[in-house]
């Protein structure tokens, strides 16, 4: 049992300062109850690192073909720091929830046409 | 008391002294006679009080006969002779003499050595009776019983009598529960039906032992097949006692003899006198004899006489109570003994489970007290150790419904207490009701019938009831034991007809044509095959019945093994070819023999002879899977065996059958496989197992199917059935194995999404709140796809802990997305876990 914890859902998380000085946090896999800690790290990381520039800053989901009420719970307590890029697939979850009500939820280009 | 002349204080205070003293002797010898109930040992006691009172040499005590002669004695210092002749002096309301030499009518006591001299004689009166006299005597000279003695002789006779009284009484009650147990255990040992003693014997020894009696007869009708009024003589069947050699089939006219006019007037008497001689019996001496009827459903079974010894007292009036409750109840008892075809006999014979059996006891319980009521209520008991623990009552109620849970906790305390209690004892604890407890071939069974009215429930209602308990705890093992055998004649031929236990996605029915057999020619399987397809087998062996079913069975086991062999339909059906052109009975079986692999919901099948399977997809499109057919088994060898492919398309139902599903006389097959695939385009969004019922009652004919019946659905595909630990590491792999299953249902990308986010809530609320205190815990997802709707249920062992005020919020956003994404939400927590129901529709 012990190593299943050790074994959550795949999930790769990054933060860039783009050239335009926007931060970035891109994540790619899926996000649930089991990876929630890293992705809170990775907004709290986040949110320090555009304080000093601004305050807002961008979270990338397009890559995220997975989402529940863990990760959406954790956009919402940064509602007023970020704006979100989304998987189509996800927006119907994320509209239900009304997250897309505080913040800028753009749906993603289709790979093929990016 | 004291001389009021005389004035010498010192004298005054010695009579006042003795006065006192009298009267604490008194008090005392009062409250000893009454000390004990035993009437022997009360008399004795009044007759020692009466001489320590009088300070008398000798005392009597004389009891009444019924004549009125004083006809027995309890005496001290006296002979039981002089008792006797004291007897015959008139005493009136008390006799007092100083010297009965000048007595006249006292000569016979002279012989007395010394005479007798003083005499005090004092009647006892008990309830406005003659009892007897009780006698005090001296010879002393100048010894007189003076004013003091005889008033305290009289206060004594009056606590005397109260103390008879009281000692009769009991003795009567002694006397009567003798009776009444005698009575139950001759109905006991009538119903274990003891083969070493008849009942008729049992009866006699009973008799004789109870009347404390010489000799005992028992006389019944000569021929006992006749209405009683037809019976013109009486044969002593058994006896006991005395001359038992010489009484035995004695013969006694029905006219003219006393034995016969008790059995015409069914009422018993007391004689000494019979009207007609018995050898053996009424030759012997002239004694005391009480002769009583056996009836029962106004029949007289029978005579009983019983004789006393000469010298022993005559039986008296209150004793014909007695015997003839115990009469009564013997005649009952032997009536159903005797093996009369009871309705209750009937009833149990035609049970086949005890709870049937149970359950039409009651009803003729109810039928034949015309009750209110009867509660029949099963006490289990737990293991076979024989100990005192029982289950849950079961309750089996007539007249009126009840459970053991509604019951008023008086009620139910009672059963239980009939339960704790001795077995066939009837318990009448009020009137109008009346339990008894038996034995259950699971524990024991305790019945209570209420009658309608409140009226005592009579000893001939015990009787009855005991008897019928009796009956019915015989009944009920017979019952279970026939039921056993049929239980196991049952899993046998379940055992041949093939797996109980379906794979998922499966709904299976099968009738048989002969009954009460559960099986026939008709076959059906459905297992799983090493490369994870899964195998499907319908046939039809020639003929049903016992003989078909001996053939199926051993058909369904060579389809099996050719199939591990080579998961191939043709292949096997080649195989099945050979293998039934050498088993008797085999040839001309027709089967289809189909491999489905689950995840493609691709099918390979073959068809021998058999009707064709029916395919109706989602929308309603309906195809019979009639290629791959060619001629039934066993007929040709080295028949080519044609293979067909079909791909079942996601939510469409397979249909396999066997013709007496579909087949009726006067009508073409086609036309009943078409009805049958329409019931299946119909119900087609119905769940598999209402599809199954729908369709059989719909083709049914109004008899009910004639020929063995084989109906086995399939919807692709499978319901998912997923079991996992309460940890956050299994959401992925449970993610990833709903998402291929939604996929193969041909659910669009959306509502996979929506399906997979709703259900992956629900997941983590049971790994959150129902196990994150305790770990270890496990849970069910399970899938199930309809025509237009997929149905989830998530179940966990542990319960939704009220969130904490902090994580309200985003728990509650978690089930507000399950709402949102879903048709149809429910959550039913429970204290063995929480399941929830998610519905969405398919568009």
């Amino acid at each position: 049992m012990r190593e299943n914890h050790l074994m959550p859902t795949s999930l790769n998380l990054a933060t860039v300062r783009r050239s335009d000085g926007k931060v970035v946090l891109t994540a790619t896999g899926e996000i649930d109850l089991s990876n929630i800690d890293a992705f809170n790290e990775a907004l709290s990381g986040a949110t320090a690192e555009a304080g000093r520039n601004g305050g807002k800053f961008t979270v990338d989901l397009s890559a995220v073909e997975y989402l529940d009420s863990a990760a959406i719970n954790a956009l919402f307590a940064r509602a007023t720091h970020i704006d979100v890029i989304a998987h189509p697939l996800v927006m119907p979850v994320l509209t239900i929830s009304g997250i897309t009500e505080l913040v800028t939820v753009e749906p993603a280009q289709p790979a093929a046409e990016r | 008391m004291g001389d009021p002349d005389r004035d010498d204080p010192r004298s005054q205070l010695d009579e006042l002294a003795a006065a006192r003293d009298q009267m604490e002797r008194l008090v005392r010898v009062i409250v000893e006679i009454g000390s004990d109930l035993d009437l022997d040992s009360t008399l004795h006691r009044i007759v020692n009080g009466a001489m320590e009172l009088t300070d008398a040499r000798y005392a009597a005590l004389g009891m009444r006969a019924p004549d009125g002669t004083l006809a027995s004695f309890v005496q001290t210092g006296i002979d039981g002779e002089t008792a006797r002749r004291l007897g015959d002096l008139p005493v009136g309301e008390g006799l007092r003499v100083d010297d009965l030499n000048a007595h006249p009518q006292a000569a016979a006591l002279q012989a007395h050595d010394p005479p007798l001299r003083a005499l005090l004689g004092i009647p006892i009166t008990v309830r406005a009776a003659d009892f007897g006299s009780l006698y005090l005597a001296d010879d002393r000279p100048g010894r007189v019983f003076t004013d003091d003695h005889e008033a305290a002789v009289r206060a004594l006779a009056t606590a005397a009598a109260a103390a008879i009284d009281n000692a009769r009484l009991f003795e009567r009650e002694r006397e009567s529960s003798k009776w009444t147990k005698a009575s139950r255990e001759i109905t006991t040992a009538l119903l274990s039906g003891d083969p070493q003693t008849g009942p008729l014997q049992l009866i006699v020894n009973r008799a004789l032992e109870l009347a404390d009696a010489e000799q005992a007869i028992l006389l019944v009708p000569r021929e006992p097949d006749l209405p009683s009024d037809e019976v013109d003589t009486l044969v002593v069947a058994a006896t006991a006692g005395r001359y038992a050699s010489e009484v035995i089939g004695r013969q006694v006219p029905m006219d003219g003899s006393t034995t016969g006019g008790v059995a015409r007037r069914g009422l018993p008497l007391i004689t000494d006198s019979f009207q007609y001689p018995i050898e053996g019996f009424t030759d012997v001496g002239e004694r005391s004899a009480i002769v009583m009827p056996l009836i029962a459903d106004d029949r007289v079974l029978g005579v009983i006489a019983v004789a006393r010894q000469p010298q022993q007292p005559a039986f008296g009036n209150d004793y014909l109570e007695l015997v003839s409750d115990f009469a009564r109840h013997a005649a009952i008892a032997l009536a159903l003994a005797a093996g009369r075809e009871h309705a209750l006999n009937q009833e149990l014979a035609q049970a086949h489970t005890v709870d049937d059996a149970v359950h039409a006891a009651a009803e003729e319980l109810r039928r034949l007290w015309r009750a209110r009521r009867v509660l029949a209520v099963t006490f289990p008991a737990h293991g076979s150790s024989g100990d005192t623990a029982y289950g849950e009552p079961r309750v089996v109620s007539v007249g009126e419904p009840a459970n053991w849970a509604d019951l008023p906790s008086q009620t139910r305390q009672m059963l239980s207490s009939f339960c704790d209690g001795d077995l066939l004892t009837p318990n009448s604890a009020e009137p109008g009701m009346a339990g008894i407890a038996l034995q259950h071939p699971e524990g024991v069974l305790v019945v209570r019938i209420d009658l309608t009215e409140r009226r005592p429930f009579t000893l001939e209602d015990q009787t009855l009831l005991t008897v019928l308990a009796g009956r019915l705890g015989q009944g009920l093992q017979r019952v279970h034991q026939v039921d056993q055998q049929r239980e196991t004649a049952l899993a046998l031929q379940h055992a041949i007809l093939g797996p109980a236990d379906l794979p998922h996605g499966f709904a299976v029915r099968y009738e048989a044509a002969s009954r009460p057999l559960q099986v026939g020619g008709d076959w059906y399987d459905v297992f799983d095959l090493d490369d994870g397809r899964i195998a499907l087998i319908v046939g039809d062996c020639v003929g049903h019945g016992l003989a078909a079913a001996t053939v199926m069975g051993q058909v369904r086991s060579a389809c099996r093994a050719l199939l591990f062999e080579n998961p191939s339909p043709s292949a096997a059906l080649a195989g099945m070819d050979r293998f039934a052109a050498r088993l008797p009975g085999a040839q001309c079986t027709t089967a289809v023999c189909a491999v489905l692999n689950p995840d493609t919901g691709e099918l390979v099948y073959s068809s021998a002879g058999h009707p064709p399977p029916v395919l109706v997809d989602a929308d309603g499109t309906t195809r019979m899977l009639d290629d791959g057919h060619t001629i039934a088994l066993g007929v040709r060898a080295d028949w080519p065996r044609p293979e067909a492919h079909v791909t079942i398309p996601p939510r469409a139902t397979l249909l396999l059958y066997t013709d007496g599903l579909v087949e009726r006389r006067r009508r073409l097959l086609q036309q009943g496989i078409s009805s049958a695939a329409a019931l299946v385009q119909e119900g087609r969004d119905s769940t598999l197992e209402d599809l199954a019922n729908r369709i059989m009652s719909g083709l049914a004919p109004s008899g009910g199917y004639q020929d063995d019946v084989v109906l086995l659905l399939y919807r692709h595909p499978a319901p998912l059935q997923l079991e996992f630990p309460a940890d956050v590491s299994q959401l992925a792999p449970t993610r990833t194995a709903l998402r291929r299953w939604l996929t193969r249902a041909k659910l669009d990308a959306d509502q996979v999404m929506n399906v997979l986010v709703a259900a992956g809530e629900a997941v983590a609320n049971a790994i959150e709140h129902g196990h994150r205190h305790s770990p270890g815990g496990r849970i069910s997802l399970g899938a199930t796809i309809l025509v237009d709707q997929v149905r989830l249920t998530i179940t966990d062992t542990g319960s939704w802990k009220t969130p904490q005020p902090a994580t309200e919020t985003n728990r509650g956003r978690g089930i507000a997305l399950m709402r949102g994404l879903m048709q149809d939400v429910t959550i039913n927590p429970d204290t063995a876990g929480t399941t929830v129901h998610l519905c969405a529709r398919i568009t």
